[in-house]
């Protein structure tokens, strides 16, 4: 079996297609039923290089555990509700290839709603101007002499 | 036979994220080509067919065969003895792939499959296959302490009849025999409820005849033999054996002199690794070797989740207690990294049990070999876990360090009593090695904490009194005879063990870092205690200390500290014992001398003499910065900063005040770097620590803040002017007395709290603080006479509405100013609406004194909008985005000179903009503007003048004119406030004859 090019996480766009990547199972969701009754759950998968959310309908979805250490094949990714989300699709497999033994980055979250523009700068603006230093001695009398006192 | 490719056996179970891996692809490849080879032959023609494949590809062939056997009962038979006919090696190939094959896969074994394995491993242990042997050891690894599920009591069973079965083939295997006796002794502890009785009797009578037929074999298990024998000693079988043990040893073999031999012989590594599944150890060796501390909380709840969640589980964990202290020996280099050290899972398996038996049974495990702890043959890496997990959960969990030190006790007069002297020399013998290892280079503070009960203390102090009797370094536990406690880091290197274990420095101040200690706990600390922790020549002191609670006793105290030095820990235990019960210090708002000096008698005062360069010695300095240093991360004492300002500053005055001669008097200095050097031995910046310290004052007592304002901003006046926390620390604690007391201060040039660096950005932030937070700050900028361009660059950004306090503060400071261009041009970079009046009102005040001037600046502003070129077809930047320092545009100057049209008209005076300048800027203004402008200014724009109209008539007549028409020509500017503000202004007045407004 030629062994495929596996994506980091980190690595991961909105619109990528045709990932194959190896990653632990963090956290799986509570199921969501859809109209026509299938189960979606969402999963948290990380990788040494980053976490992000994993979207697995039906049967696999049920079966896999946090701590299963998982390979995903011609998955795709693509932004649900602003979110970066990994998807097995219809060409799509996972398969349990492991539990446990495997280090991951939980730190680092792709799917961390990525604003869209940057946010606008807050009120108040710093200083915008750049007076000569000065401060605020008169220029007479006992003002100066502070210290001879 | 028949088999097509569609529908190959499966050795595994099979799920929708289970397909097929690529173990059980090799041996479904290896079982079609077996198949090939045999598909439509007859029986003679497939043994042919079998013989001439073997010959190229006997591993092919063979696994082949095995995936029959494991997969398809019908042929087993048939397959089994056409392998045993054709295999060219014994079955070796065979008998190893399966070791793999278990060893990797058991766990997802078909229930067929696992049926199969085992009826093989029968049928080749029937004929005494070589090698089988081992294939049974790695099967009974599955047969799983802590798991009473049918599956594994299957499994269990299975075995068991086996070898009852083969009694005499076992016979021949000692290591196996050894190995059965460990794994049943273990699991017989298991086999303790009614339904699995009839198990457990057979298991009984299988290991005792085991045991007493193979004495001699059974005893090299060594210690963990004893220890699985001890939870089993209730059974009736067990325990008569026990009574033979003790009393009759003779009886089980004529070399068998003490149960002591076995005490005394360390248990192969191979059987504290049997009692894990592979899968278990794979994970915990994970969890040690790869794992870094502090990201290994998912990975102990998916262990803990997966194997020890049910009530019967919890006897594993001593099972993977005694597997990491004896098999889990990490290099130095591991030791040194930052992977969770073993001490640390350990302390997690100990402190998740659910269960008392259980627990008890954990602690036992964990300090087994310190019993008998023979340096000579006993490794330092079997007891360095249990020192360490109690060294290190001192700090955060206490309670796991005082249970395992009263098990540690307990445990040397009731392991067995006749033995107490024995075990008390074993566990004596592991400490010695201990602190010989530097494992930790003293015990004083982990047996004589304070975070210990007195009781346990006590108990912990009788029976390991050779290693507290002092913290100094003497006695026993001093092999290091070091006075001082301050070892660098590292040390000589051990080539047998790194003291780097555990990524702690060897710093006695880690022991009792007590940052998330409960007060009350700090609080439980008693006085003998405190005084204890201190060299016996320093305890008179201490007492004494203690009893007057007085500066010269502290002093006597820290005077004394030479040889021996106490540990900084110490000393700053006591003296935060005796800070806490200090009542909070309080000054009045005129601090007379005397309670000046009746403050200074607190013992704190004390210590910062020997801060002062000059006072003291070097090494007395550093004790005393180390110790400051404990006190300030112990947290539990807040106020050293702000006493050591005070402390400054009294002695700054005292000094004044004793120097007659007034040109020495002047040379008096505030000794500034006492402090500096106080924050940079804590590793804090001046600045922020002295906000700090101005919080924690403020908490106390806002008089003693006041009072060292003047100073702290003279002596530390590059860090702390502008200095926005400060300044707000400041602002929020002031009332008006002290307000006033702080702008005399700057009036008389004492005190000087901004410069003109940054001050914009202030005042920007000033603006979300409290009301009279802002008019404090804006009476203090008033009292230093900031200067009116510091405020230009916040002028339009200023709300109306919601920045009142700022810009009233800045209209009264325009009040007092003549205008000028930049004034004005910052003034009309306001937004223009309709309620704000600032410009207007700043204007109408200006025009008092000096219309000409103002008169000048508008129109040139005006005029300067319209450089001479530009077409004016669309000028039209946008209100909001003026770019920093710009001028305003046209519009918004024609805006606000609308809205000081509407005044001017209201007082019926128009004089301004009659003046020759503004009226040609008018009209250049009209000839530039838009239409949409014309007609929106078609008002100010009228009083531009037509040629042949002298000024004052036409001024005259626009001033009758334009109230009636107002209403009709103009929507945007309703104008009925702006009457109130300028009401009173009806004749010019110089500025000094209008009251002040304040």
């Amino acid at each position: 079996m030629g062994s495929p090019e596996y994506v980091q996480i980190k690595e991961l766009k909105a619109g990528m297609k045709n990932i194959n990547a190896v990653f632990i199972v963090l956290e799986v969701g509570a199921p969501t039923l859809t109209k026509e009754a299938r189960e979606v759950r969402t999963l948290r998968v990380a990788d040494a290089s980053a976490a992000v959310n994993l979207s697995v309908w039906d049967e696999p979805g049920a079966l896999l555990q946090p701590g299963d250490i998982v390979r995903l094949t011609r998955g795709y990714a693509a932004l649900w509700r602003a979110a970066l989300t990994l998807y097995s699709g219809k060409a799509g497999d996972l398969q349990k290839v492991g539990e446990f033994c495997m280090l991951f980055n939980e730190q680092l979250n792709m799917s961390e709603p990525q604003p869209a523009p940057p946010a606008p700068p807050p009120a108040p603006a710093p200083a915008l101007d750049k007076h000569a230093h000065k401060t605020y001695v008169r220029g007479r009398g006992p003002q100066r002499a502070a210290s001879r006192r | 036979m028949e088999q097509t490719k569609a529908n190959v056996p499966r050795l595994f179970v099979c799920t929708a994220i289970e397909n097929k891996d690529e173990i059980e692809e090799r041996y479904e490849r290896a079982y079609n080509f077996f198949q090939s080879l045999v598909a439509d032959c007859s029986e003679k023609e497939a043994h042919d067919a079998l013989n001439n494949a073997v010959c190229k590809n006997h591993e092919d062939v063979s696994l082949g065969m095995l995936m029959s056997i494991l997969t398809e009962p019908h042929n087993a038979t048939k397959c089994y003895r056409d392998l045993t006919l054709i295999t060219r090696d014994g079955l070796t190939t065979v008998l190893n792939n399966l070791s793999n094959l278990i060893l990797e896969r058991y766990l997802k074994f078909q229930d067929t499959t696992r049926n199969q394995l085992l009826w093989l491993v029968k049928e080749m242990i029937r004929n005494a296959v070589t090698g089988v042997d081992s294939v049974c050891w790695n099967l009974m690894r599955y047969a799983s302490g802590g798991d009473i599920t049918p599956k594994n009591i299957f499994l269990v069973e299975s075995l068991l009849d086996i070898y009852i079965d083969n009694r005499v083939w076992l016979d021949k295997f000692p290591v196996l025999v050894c190995m059965v006796v460990y794994t049943y002794l273990r699991l017989i502890e298991d086999h303790n409820i009614p339904q699995l009785m009839a198990l457990r009797q057979k298991e009984v009578n299988f290991v005792i005849a085991l045991i007493r037929e193979h004495f001699n074999e059974v005893l090299t298990l060594g210690r963990d033999l004893v220890r699985l024998l001890q939870n089993v000693a209730r059974i009736p079988e067990f325990n008569q054996l026990w009574q033979e043990i003790l009393l009759n040893s003779k009886t089980l073999s004529p070399t068998f002199n003490s149960v002591m031999q076995l005490l005394q012989t360390r248990t192969s590594r191979r059987y504290l690794q049997s009692r894990l599944t592979p899968d278990m150890e794979r994970k915990l060796v994970f969890l040690t070797s790869q794992v870094r501390f502090g990201h290994h909380k998912k990975y102990q709840e998916w262990f803990q989740r997966q194997y020890l969640a049910t009530p019967e589980s919890q006897s594993l964990r001593s099972d993977m207690i005694r597997f990491i202290v004896g098999v889990i020996h990490p290099t130095n280099e591991l030791l040194c990294s930052d992977i969770i050290p073993r001490w640390a899972v350990i302390g997690w398996l100990l402190t998740t049990c659910t269960s008392n038996v259980a627990a008890s049974n954990a602690k036992l495990a964990l300090f087994y070999d310190w019993l008998f702890y023979d340096s000579e043959k006993d490794n330092i890496m079997n007891i360095e876990p249990a020192i360490l997990v109690m060294h290190h959960s001192m700090r955060s969990h206490p309670a796991v360090t005082a249970t395992l030190l009263d098990f540690l006790c307990r445990i040397i007069p009731n392991f067995y009593p006749p033995f107490a002297e024995k075990v008390k020399q074993g566990i004596f013998n592991s400490l010695q090695q201990i602190i010989e290892k530097r494992v930790l280079p003293n015990l004083q503070p982990l047996f004589d904490s304070p975070k210990l009960d007195r009781e346990l203390r006590t108990t912990v102090r009788d029976t390991f009194k050779e290693f507290c009797s002092n913290g100094n370094g003497e006695g026993v536990s001093g092999i290091r005879d070091e006075g001082n406690d301050e070892l660098p880091r590292g040390g000589p290197d051990e080539p047998a063990f790194s003291d780097d274990e555990d990524d702690a420095p060897p710093h006695i101040a880690e022991d009792t870092d007590d940052d998330d200690l409960p007060l009350s706990e700090v609080r439980a600390r008693e006085r003998p205690e405190l005084a204890a922790a201190l060299p016996v020549i320093l305890r008179p002191f201490a007492e004494t200390l203690l009893d007057e609670r007085t500066f010269v006793a502290a002093t006597a105290l820290l005077d004394a500290c030479g040889s021996p030095t106490p540990t900084p820990v110490a000393l700053a235990d006591l003296f935060v014992a005796i800070l806490q019960e200090a009542p909070p210090m309080k000054l009045s708002r005129f601090p007379s001398q005397t309670e000046l000096d009746t403050i200074m008698n607190s013992p704190i005062f004390a210590m910062f003499q020997y801060l002062v360069p000059g006072n003291s010695t070097e090494g007395r300095r550093k004790l005393v910065l180390e110790t400051l240093k404990e006190i300030n991360s112990q947290a539990t004492v807040q106020c050293v900063g702000y006493c050591l300002l005070f402390y400054l500053k009294v002695c700054y005055e005292r000094e004044k005040r004793a120097e007659r001669d007034p040109v020495k008097k002047r040379n008096v200095k505030f000794k500034a770097g006492v402090y500096k050097d106080y924050c940079s031995y804590l590793e804090l910046k001046v600045a922020e620590s002295l906000a700090d310290d101005f919080e924690k004052c403020q908490e106390t007592d806002a008089n003693i803040l006041v009072w060292l304002i003047q100073d702290v901003y003279r002596e530390y006046k590059d860090q702390v002017q502008n200095h926005i926390r400060l300044l707000h620390i400041i602002v929020s604690t002031l009332d008006a007395g002290q307000l006033q007391r702080l702008v005399c201060l700057t009036l008389q040039g004492n005190l000087m709290m901004f410069k003109s660096d940054d001050i914009t950005t202030m005042l920007s932030t000033s603006l979300s603080w409290e009301t009279f937070e802002q008019y404090c700050l804006w009476q203090l900028l008033t009292a230093h006479e900031i200067s009116v361009e510091d405020v230009l660059p916040i002028i339009p950004k200023l709300s109306y509405k919601e920045h009142a306090e700022a810009l009233t503060s800045v209209l009264l400071m325009l009040k007092q100013e003549r205008p000028t261009a930049d004034v004005v041009r910052q003034m009309f970079c306001r937004t223009v609406e309709e309620e704000d009046t600032f410009v207007v009102s700043t204007v109408m005040y200006w025009c008092q004194d000096y219309e000409d001037k103002v008169g000048d600046l508008l129109a040139v502003l005006l005029s300067t909008r319209y450089p001479g070129t530009s077409p004016n077809k669309r000028k039209r930047p946008g209100k909001h985005n003026i770019p920093p320092n710009a001028p305003p545009s046209a519009e918004l100057v024609l805006g606000h000179l609308e809205q000081i049209r509407v005044c001017c008209v209201d007082q019926n005076d128009m004089s301004i903009f009659n003046m020759e300048c503004m009226q040609k800027a008018l009209q250049q203004s009209q000839s530039n503007s838009s239409d949409s402008l014309k007609r929106q200014y078609s008002e100010l724009f009228l009083l531009a003048w037509e040629d042949e109209l002298p000024i004052s008539r036409r001024a005259r007549k626009l001033a009758s004119n334009s109230l009636p028409i107002n209403p009709s020509l103009h929507s945007s500017n309703e104008d009925s406030e702006e009457e109130e503000i300028v009401k009173p202004k009806q004749a010019k007045r110089r500025k000094k004859a209008i009251s002040d407004s304040d």
